[in-house]
Parts: C-alpha cells; sequence; structure tokens
C-alpha cells in the first residue's frame, strides 16, 4: 500500500516556542492512525499543520503524493479537517449547512446524492431539518463527522473526534469511521480516550512536549511495555519523561 | 465583601481589556480634537468680519448726507474710531457693474461690502418728510460663501449691523422715543458671488443651506453604513472563529481569494440593504420637516450630471469596501464574538469625525494639517463628493477617487495577506517580546 500522508522532521515554532519538534511519522491508505498524548503536546498543531491551516517552521508534509510548500491547494481537494470541538452557521439548518458545504466540491445531481449521504451518515432524522443552534454537542459531532466524510476525502483528519460524546454517540461515530476506513479512506485522528484508540488505530504515535516519543500498533507497545492497555502505555511513557 | 471584591475585580480584568481600553481612548481624544475645531470655528463665525463700504449717494442740493451719518453709525457700532482696519472705503468703482465690485473685493480680500444706492440719501430724507415711500438702498456685496452650520453665523452679524443703521438713522430723524418699525429708513438688497457665478438676491446663507438640504443625507448615510457594515463583519469574524467555522472553510478547495471577495461582497450588499432603508428613512423625515423656503439648488444651477452621478456611486463603492477592508483586517485579530463589540467602535468613530466635520465645520474652514487628515480617512470623501462634483473641486473629485482606489487595493490585498498567513488562526505571536506583524507577509 501507498503512504497516503508522509511527515518528515516537522517543527512549528509561535514566536519563540517551540509547539512542535522533528515530528516524523506515515500513514497508508486506509489507515486510520492515533495521535495521543498529553495536554499541550502539539497534536492539534500537528493536525492543523497536516491541514494547510498553519504554515511549518520546518520540515515536509506530504499527502497523496502531493507537497505541502508547493501544492497546498492541491491537497486541500484531497482532505477534510475536522477541528475540534467545532460549530457549524447558527442560523442554518443541518440539511442547509450540508447543502453549503457540498457546493464546494460538486453541483447538480451529483451535489444532491452528496448531500443526502451526509444526511445518512448524521442520521439525524427530523431534526436535520432544526436550526443548527438548537443541536446538542453530539447531534452537532455527528453533522460535523457526516459533512467531513459525505465528499468522499482521500485523508479524514479528525481532532478529538469523540471528546464530550455519550456512549452511543461516541460509539456510532467510531463506527462510522472504522467503516469509511474499510473504504479505502485514510483517518487520522487525536484522542484522549485511550480505549478508542486501543480498538479503532491501526497504528498509534505519541507526542509529548512536541515530540513524537512512540510509535506503532496497539499490540506491539502493549507488548513492548509489558501491560495490558494503551492507558498503561500511556502514563508509563508520560511518567518515563 | 471578599467574594463581591473578587468578583469586581474579575469583572473589569474581563472588560477593560488592552483593545477595549485602547478603543474608548481614541475616541476621547477624537472627540475633543472635534470639539476644539468646532469652538474655533463657531468664535471665527461669531467675529464681526472686517467690511468694505462703498458709495454711491449723491444727495441732491440743500439734502441731508444719511451716508455720512451712517458711515459713522458703522464706527459706533463696531466700537472703531476712524479710520479703522475693520472698515474699509472703497472708492473708484464704477456704478451699476457687480463684476466690478466683486473683483474690487477679491483684490482687497473683503468677503462683505456694503454699497449704498444713488439715492440713498434722497430717499431718506422724502421718508423724513413724508413726501416719499422708498427707503434708502443697502446693498450687500458678498464673495465667499462657508459650508457648514456655521457658515450663516457671519451673515447673522450683518443682518445686525444694518437692523442698527436703521435704528440710529430712524432715531436721529425722530428723535429719542418712537415707536418701532414706524420709519423704515434701509432697504437691503444682496449680491453674492459663489463658485465664479453672481446670484443677485441672494445671500451666502441661503446657499450654504441649500448646499445643505441636498447634502446633508450624504455624511450620515455613509456614516451609518459604515457603522452596521463595519459591526456585522468584524463579529462574523468572531463568531467564525469562536465555532472554528473559518477553520472549515480555510479547509474547503477553494480560493483563499474567493473566500475574502464571499465575505465582502456578502457584507457590502447587506449594508447597502440597511443604507437603502436608512436612506427611505432620512428622505421621509426631511421631507416631512421641509427647509421651508429655502432655494433649490437647480434654481443656483447646482446639478450634477449623469457622469458625476457615477463617479458619485464609484466613491461610496470604494468607500464601503475600505471600510470592509478595515474590518476584515480588525477581524482577523478578534479570537472571539466578545472581542469584536469593543473593535467596532473605531471604525464608528472614524466614520463619524468627517460626518461632523462635513456637516458642522466644513473642510474648506478646516486648518490644513486637519484638511490632510480628513482627506486620509477614507470615508470623508462619499461625503464631501456631492457639493465637491457641484462646485468643481477637481482636487479633491481625482484626488479622492484616486486614493479610494488606493486604499481599498491595499486593505485588499493585506486582508488576502493576513488569510494566508497563521495570524488568522494564532493572532499575533510574541517573539522574544516584540509582536511580529511581518510574518505574514513570508508566505505566498
Ligand atoms: N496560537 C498559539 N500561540 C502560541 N502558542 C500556542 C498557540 N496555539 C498553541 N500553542 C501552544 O503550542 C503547544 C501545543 O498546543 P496544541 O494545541 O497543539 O496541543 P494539543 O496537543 O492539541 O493539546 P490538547 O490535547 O489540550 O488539545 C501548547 O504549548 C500551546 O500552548
Ligand atoms: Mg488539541
Amino acid at each position: 500500500m501507498a503512504d497516503a500522508l508522509v511527515v518528515r522532521n516537522l517543527s512549528k515554532m509561535y514566536g519563540d516556542h517551540l509547539a512542535v519538534d522533528n515530528v516524523s511519522f506515515s500513514v497508508k491508505e486506509g489507515e486510520i492512525f492515533g495521535l495521543i498524548g498529553p495536554n499541550g503536546a502539539g497534536k492539534t498543531t500537528s493536525l492543523r499543520m497536516i491541514s494547510t491551516l498553519l504554515t511549518m517552521t520546518s520540515g515536509q508534509i506530504q499527502v497523496c503524493g502531493k507537497d505541502m510548500s508547493t501544492d497546498a491547494d492541491e491537497i486541500r481537494k484531497c482532505i477534510s479537517y475536522l477541528p475540534e470541538d467545532a460549530g457549524a452557521y447558527k442560523e442554518m439548518t443541518g440539511r442547509a449547512y450540508l447543502r453549503f458545504m457540498a457546493a464546494f466540491f460538486t453541483s447538480g445531481e451529483e451535489m444532491e446524492r452528496m448531500v443526502t449521504k451526509g444526511m445518512d451518515i448524521a442520521s439525524l432524522g427530523d431534526r436535520i431539518d432544526s436550526k443548527v443552534s438548537t443541536y446538542s454537542k453530539g447531534m452537532m459531532r455527528r453533522l460535523l463527522i457526516a459533512r467531513a466524510i459525505m465528499p468522499g476525502p482521500k485523508l479524514a483528519i479528525l481532532d478529538e473526534i469523540t471528546s464530550g460524546l455519550d456512549v452511543v454517540n461516541a460509539f456510532e461515530i467510531r463506527d462510522i469511521v472504522r467503516n469509511i476506513a474499510k473504504n479505502g479512506v485514510t483517518v487520522l485522528l487525536s484522542s484522549h480516550n485511550m480505549f478508542e484508540v486501543d480498538q479503532m488505530c491501526d497504528r498509534i504515535g505519541m507526542i509529548d512536549g512536541g515530540k513524537m516519543i512512540l510509535e506503532g500498533t496497539p499490540s506491539e507497545l502493549k507488548e513492548r511495555f509489558g501491560v495490558g492497555t494503551v492507558e498503561e502505555v500511556f502514563v508509563t511513557a508520560a511518567v518515563k519523561r | 465583601m471578599n467574594h463581591l471584591w473578587n468578583l469586581i475585580t474579575k469583572e473589569l480584568k474581563e472588560l477593560l481589556t488592552p483593545a477595549s481600553v485602547a478603543s474608548v481612548v481614541i475616541v476621547a481624544v477624537l472627540f475633543g480634537v472635534m470639539g476644539g475645531m468646532i469652538n474655533t470655528e463657531t468664535e471665527k463665525a461669531m467675529e464681526v468680519p472686517a467690511i468694505g463700504v462703498i458709495s454711491f449717494d449723491t444727495p441732491g442740493g440743500g439734502v441731508k448726507d444719511y451716508y455720512k451719518d451712517a458711515f459713522d453709525y458703522i464706527h459706533e457700532i463696531y466700537g472703531e474710531t476712524k479710520p479703522s482696519p475693520y472698515i474699509t472705503e472703497i472708492k473708484g468703482v464704477p456704478p451699476n457693474n457687480e463684476p466690478a465690485i466683486i473683483n474690487k473685493m477679491n483684490d482687497l480680500g473683503i468677503s462683505v461690502v456694503l454699497v449704498f444706492d444713488k439715492n440713498y440719501s434722497n430717499n431718506i430724507s422724502k421718508l423724513a418728510a413724508g413726501t416719499g415711500t422708498a427707503s434708502g438702498g443697502i446693498c450687500v456685496y458678498w464673495s465667499e460663501v462657508k459650508t457648514g452650520v456655521f457658515g450663516s453665523i457671519s451673515t447673522a452679524m450683518i443682518d445686525y449691523l444694518l437692523e442698527e443703521i436703521g435704528t440710529k438713522t430712524t432715531e436721529s430723524i425722530i428723535g429719542g422715543d418712537y415707536e418701532p418699525g414706524v420709519l423704515k429708513p434701509i432697504g437691503r438688497d444682496n449680491v453674492t458671488s459663489f463658485n465664479g457665478k453672481i446670484y443677485d438676491g441672494v445671500t451666502p446663507s441661503e446657499i450654504s443651506s441649500a448646499l445643505q438640504s441636498q447634502t446633508l443625507l450624504m455624511p450620515i448615510l455613509i456614516m451609518v453604513i459604515i457603522t452596521i457594515i463595519g459591526g456585522m463583519i468584524i463579529s462574523s469574524m468572531g463568531s467564525e472563529k469562536e465555532n472554528k467555522t473559518l477553520e472549515t472553510l480555510l479547509t474547503l478547495p477553494v480560493k483563499r481569494t474567493t473566500i475574502v471577495s464571499g465575505k465582502l461582497i456578502g457584507s457590502a450588499i447587506a449594508g447597502l440593504l440597511f443604507g437603502i432603508v436608512y436612506l427611505a428613512g432620512m428622505y421621509f423625515y426631511t421631507n416631512s420637516i421641509s427647509m421651508g423656503g429655502s432655494l433649490s439648488l437647480e434654481s443656483l444651477g447646482l446639478t450634477l450630471s449623469l457622469l458625476d452621478w457615477g463617479v458619485v456611486a464609484m466613491v461610496i463603492f470604494l468607500a464601503i469596501m475600505s471600510a470592509l477592508g478595515i474590518c476584515m483586517i480588525l477581524g482577523a485579530f478578534v479570537k472571539n464574538y466578545k472581542a469584536a463589540q469593543t473593535l467596532t467602535l473605531p471604525i464608528s468613530v472614524l466614520a463619524m469625525i468627517p460626518m461632523f466635520v462635513t456637516m458642522f465645520v466644513g473642510f474648506d474652514s478646516l486648518p490644513s494639517f486637519l484638511q490632510v487628515i480628513i482627506f486620509a480617512i477614507p470615508f470623508s470623501h462619499p461625503m464631501m463628493i456631492m457639493n465637491n462634483l457641484m462646485l468643481g473641486n477637481t482636487f479633491m473629485i481625482w484626488g479622492g477617487l484616486g486614493y479610494l482606489i488606493f486604499f481599498a487595493l491595499m486593505t485588499i490585498f493585506v486582508t488576502v495577506k493576513i488569510y494566508n498567513s497563521d495570524i488568522l488562526l494564532t493572532g499575533l505571536v510574541k517573539k522574544k517580546g516584540k509582536i511580529n506583524i511581518l510574518s505574514m507577509f513570508k508566505r505566498t
């Protein structure tokens, strides 16, 4: 399988503060890669650079064979980014929001198909025609996941996908993500839920203080540390530093 | 009490951010400067203007020289002894020649001249003897028209002067006690030179109020549109950031220029719609309190051609684009909806300054450094454009248009730069104590 995402020696400075420090990893097509790490580790900063939102201070990013420093416009065509605790335009209904977003990718009948697909994924029932401002956190997250997935991106970048969601909503969203990966979409996600990462991710990378300190499949990592859960891996690795 | 104090300090810290304090201070300073401007302008207008006097009076045999009396009265009223630098007797001007008088006034730098009619003394003495009904004619020549509300005050000073001459003449004829209005010794006429033309029977304040009644709407309208649009665009940027919808937009396969244009044009349309509603409201308002008896601009030959209206539309459009550009730039630094509210204040103040200046003081009466400041504020130009077009102030029209084009392009250029940089998402980041604004020009 080819690499959908290659990150080499990526660094980011905020003024004098080094938020991401020489991070390298790659994600294969159809793989689910999970970024974990303590608060302020640099996960969101890394994801924002990969999503073309922030400039890199140094390093290299390739998405679907295209280079970030020269082809950011091309990269935007094959990615979907879902920011952590994002919202939508409050005056729109869920359906109108999906339609608004779909219009950036296609038009006519194909757009209608994309919106229908989005509504299926969101599965908000009648509430799809309520105003977004009336949605609960879980409904909002479903709508946004749906909008991120409906255009059929090659790489979906999802920051803290299930944070703040109840058990059922989190379960369903994990299911959706696993499904799209099965259909060949590459997923790069960040999470603070170690159970979720263990279950979903093909491989995990742990960032701390801007550095990538661990990388491997969940079972590899558990074996290396001689523990039973990813949570224990996280804690042992974090304490070690 | 401790809890209360704790809550109060928290509240103050939240409310008194550097941005909000700065914008309030700016407003206060600007209002102070404006107050000073208006003050000096009123003082100037309240001063009795230096006047010239021309006499064509030819008293017949045995008739009293009432002109000589009037000349003395003027000195008395001014509180001056002869010869006074404020009162100049002009000689050697041919009679019945308005342009010659106006030219002479411009040569001498005198803006008001009282011209005494050739039958001045004859008419008054017939009136005094009860053998005639005509008054002694004084025609006031004006060679300068001031715009702004205070422009009309010097007219009032001259009105007072003529009234006093009348009273004193009456007293000299009838003696101490008399019924006011029993005798009307003075008949007054006006000739005003304005914008290269001579208007008979018109005072400068009539002209400036005619100009105002037609052009007063524009400054208010522009101010309102800009304040509304400014508020809208900055708070929409604030809520887009708060909801992270901006982040989402920026990762879509759309050009940054398209996103910027979408925001600009969307808010411009909304602003224009609001503007039209306000315009309609203002139109009915001014119509219902119609300025009774005032001159129409058509009668003064002051009208706009189709090309002129094109220029007006262009200038309004460019000013709105500039306002939007400034707001987009300010909005880029806003972190959330709340912070957006305080940032709209500087914009509306920036629009209010030229509004007050054009409405009350008039651009021409400003000292030159303030003229430069007013010129530099892009919103001044649409407020002044109609007057400038009617009066043919070429420099202000084309210079202003050129400046606006430059300004609008600059703000849009800077906005697109910001949209292509980290600043939009991270704000200004401190680097070794310094804020690095130039970092936004690093990337494409
Ligand atoms: N706009 C910014 N300006 C300055 N520093 C920033 C900015 N955004 C993030 N940082 C810093 O960069 C570091 C990494 O932050 P980042 O948001 O990437 O962490 P994270 O791993 O996503 O944390 P969390 O799990 O809490 O979301 C932190 O130290 C943070 O303080
Ligand atoms: Mg984060």
